[in-house]
């Protein structure tokens, strides 16, 4: 009865926020209705649908020994106390991801990024991350790519390393073009940013040689010499000899950048890449928990519109309609195929008990949700003409600041030079202007919520621990990713040649090192030379891909749930794979085929041609006019590789479906055998 | 130290747990459990081990 009134009351408090959210017109809107249509879909989600998965779907049983307990080895097997899994689980999935996507898509105004962070966790993300962490717990910790080659068949498998591998040089291309473009011609963030790397390394040597073990002890060392470095920057950006040494070009800093990641793969784990990661984790739930407190004391207005005159596709930050490319555009956030490759293999090994399925895998997912409502509200709250001067490359807007600011006025976002320059002068930067990527723009929205709450004059400071913030995360994923692709690329040559396979002999840990930072480092440098912003084509790029690998998860979990003994109940994950195959299916088809030249790859490379054969390029753009077609067909290349992986892997999720349906042998799934749990949660004495 | 359930016990175990400062103890108790004939590795000795462990899959997200 309670939890029947409970259901009607956030069921009723759900459907004014979101009515208010949707509804509104003319009027500036509350933050705090966006917070409060979270609460209420958020804690509906998961009381009762991921309890009915849990329940009917699923059938999670608490009589049954998790792998954790099965295979207790004391190290990666251990039963964990289920709050701790969530801390590790969440840690593991939060990344920026869910803090660029939202900033990007509020181009579009705050109303259709919102609805879909929401309505896709709820509904599609928050399910992917629960199944599959169920799957992979039922079949002893296994990885999205054993069971896809289990489930649907050694080309599943295949499909899954290729999308894995692929979204990986993606994503590290992208994210790393977001940091340089944070810390171009800014010493303050540039030497913030470079300070970050000693500072792990002085970590990683404490809690290896000087007090081994005592990781809260070294993290908290850490993150004082962060906040150090922060004000450190600032001091330095003043010094007249020492600033010149941090003011640099993209490509500068996009060499850094790949030296940096070719370094950091092949350096022992203990001394960089451990480290920084624990100072990451801190500082992600540290901001989160920051950020949540800031909204709520400040409850700002959001000045964007609900909608904005861009949902018809001329979007100066990247292109395309509101269908299908705010679904792309926002991936983490609201479904995130990277997740299934964290959800199967590491997590499984720690869950004590199936009843704590429900609170890891969508728990984690709804709050990783949250982070990207928070970054849609620090996005929204700029002045509109704002944040455009500072999302919109130049060359969108007319090429000139002084054009910039008419453009964007005409187009009904006024904004002024004077404005500009103000802003840019409080954050300590020498301009706003076209600082595309997401970064910049968010760390605005983060320094003027937490400088309206904890300190006024303290906004260049709270600047730059925002963009160093993003870089530590960033930097993080960088690493990590650089040595997952390192090991993946290892294990896949040592089938030609043995000892390519070997993960501690040097010349392969080097030669496998480089050929992945060249991988993602090529797209880094294109991006960072593309006078349109890089962002434009890259980040459309890295959605469809993970939303690929999103689509193949769910095709898995979907082949499983048919195989059981309710089929129907397969709806949970075939309802939003359909949805993804569609989403994914007409972007990428658009990026590939559409006329418009900021849109289609090949209709871009054609159209820089042609005015590269005509001489009407100028000229810095026509310098780099080969480097850039080849790379928009290159794009078109994968776009379009991507598009034959996800129909292949669906087509083999039909015939499991077929075979099912006319019951001919459909191959059974495999999963551990029952054994009893012998814990107490189990209902032993 | 006092193994009482209440608040401040709960939350110091959640903080060693999530952030590993118990994950020594807690594999010297499985090991005397399991395999009474095994030494345990010192303090170092395990965090290097792990460590290293750790980083070979999939471990960070975007």
């Amino acid at each position: 009865m309670l939890k029947k009134l409970l259901g009607l009351g956030l069921a009723a408090g759900g459907a004014l926020s979101v009515g208010v959210i949707a509804l509104n017109r003319g009027e500036s809107i509350n933050a705090l209705w966006l917070l409060a249509a979270g609460a209420c879909l958020y804690t509906l989600g998961y009381r009762f649908y991921a309890a009915w998965i849990a329940a009917s779907v699923l059938a999670c049983d608490a009589t049954r020994a998790t792998p954790a307990e099965r295979l207790n080895n004391g190290r990666d097997f251990h039963p964990t106390p289920r709050w701790v899994v969530f801390g590790h689980h969440f840690a593991a999935i939060a990344g920026p991801g869910p803090l660029v996507g939202p900033t990007l898509a509020a181009q579009f105004g705050y109303l259709p990024g919102t609805l879909w962070i929401l309505i896709g966790s709820v509904l599609g993300g928050c399910v992917q991350d629960m199944v599959v962490l169920f799957a992979s717990t039922r079949r002893n910790g296994r990885t999205l790519g054993q069971m896809a080659r289990e489930e649907l068949g050694p080309f599943g498998g295949t499909a899954a390393l290729i999308g894995t591998l692929a979204i990986m040089v993606i994503l590290i291309a992208v994210l790393a073009l977001v940091v340089v473009n944070a810390m171009k011609h800014s010493p303050w963030a540039t030497s913030t940013v470079f300070a970050t790397i000693p500072i792990a390394v002085i970590v990683g040597i404490y809690m290896r040689h000087l007090r081994p073990g005592q990781v809260a002890e070294g993290s908290l060392l850490g993150v004082g010499l962060l906040f150090a470095a922060v004000i450190g920057g600032g001091w330095i950006d003043h010094q007249p000899a020492l600033r010149g040494y941090f003011d640099h070009e993209g490509t500068t800093l996009a060499w850094f950048v790949m030296a940096y990641g070719f370094v950091a793969a092949i350096l022992p784990v203990w001394l960089l890449l451990a480290p920084r990661d624990y100072l990451s984790t801190y500082l992600k739930l540290g901001v989160v928990a920051l950020l949540t407190i800031a909204i709520i004391v400040i409850h700002p207005d959001l000045r964007m519109p609900a909608l904005t005159r861009f949902v018809d596709g001329t979007g100066p930050i990247f292109a395309g309609k509101l269908f299908p490319f705010v679904f792309i555009t926002i991936a983490c956030g609201a479904i995130s195929g990277f997740h299934a490759l964290i959800s199967s293999g590491t997590t499984p090994k720690l869950l004590r008990n199936e009843r704590d399925i429900r609170l890891v895998g969508y728990g984690s997912m709804v709050l990783e949700s949250l982070v990207a409502i928070m970054a849609m509200i620090a996005a929204t709250l700029l002045e509109p003409g704002v944040y455009f001067a500072i999302n919109s490359p130049l060359a969108a807007l007319g090429g000139t600041p002084e054009i910039a600011v008419t453009t964007l006025s005409q187009w009904g976002f006024p904004v002024t030079l004077e404005t500009m320059q103000t802003l840019a002068h409080e954050v300590g930067e020498s301009t706003l202007f076209a600082r595309t990527g997401g970064a910049p723009s968010l760390a605005v929205g983060m320094a003027s919520i937490l400088s309206g709450t904890f300190g006024g004059s303290m906004i260049a400071i709270w600047y730059h621990f925002a963009i160093m913030f993003e870089a530590v995360f960033i930097l993080t994923t960088l690493d990590a990713g650089t040595r997952v692709g390192r090991f993946m690329l290892q294990d896949t040559l040592s089938h030609l040649w043995k000892p390519m396979g070997r993960t501690s002999w040097y010349p392969s840990v080097v030669f496998t090192s480089a050929l992945i930072v060249a991988a993602w480092g090529y797209f880094l440098y294109v991006g960072v030379t593309d006078p349109n912003g890089g962002i434009n084509i890259l980040w459309p790029l890295f959605g469809i891909s993970n939303q690929m690998l999103a689509a193949i998860a769910l095709s898995v979990m979907t082949a499983i749930l048919v195989k059981g003994a309710r089929p129907w109940h397969a709806l949970v994950t075939a309802a939003p794979l359909a949805w993804l195959t569609v989403v994914t299916t007409t972007a990428a088809w658009l990026k590939i085929t559409s006329d418009n030249p900021r849109i289609g790859f090949l209709a871009g490379a054609r159209d820089l041609a042609a005015k590269f054969a005509a001489g009407t390029l100028p000229p810095e753009k026509a310098a780099a006019a080969g480097k850039l077609i080849f790379n928009q067909r290159l794009d078109a290349a994968l776009t379009a590789l991507f598009l034959l992986i996800l129909w292949l892997v669906i087509f083999d999720v039909l015939i499991i479906v077929v075979r099912r349906a006319r019951g001919a042998n459909f191959g059974a799934s495999l999963e551990s055998p029952y054994v009893r749990s012998a814990l107490p949660e189990a209902g032993n004495v | 130290m006092s193994n009482q359930p209440n608040f401040y016990n709960a939350m110091r175990d959640f903080l060693r747990g999530a952030t590993g400062e118990g994950a020594y103890e807690r594999y010297c108790e499985h090991i005397a459990k399991a395999h009474p004939e095994v030494t345990c590795p010192t303090r170092a000795e395990f965090f290097r081990a792990g460590q290293t462990e750790r980083w070979h899959g999939v471990q960070r997200c975007c």
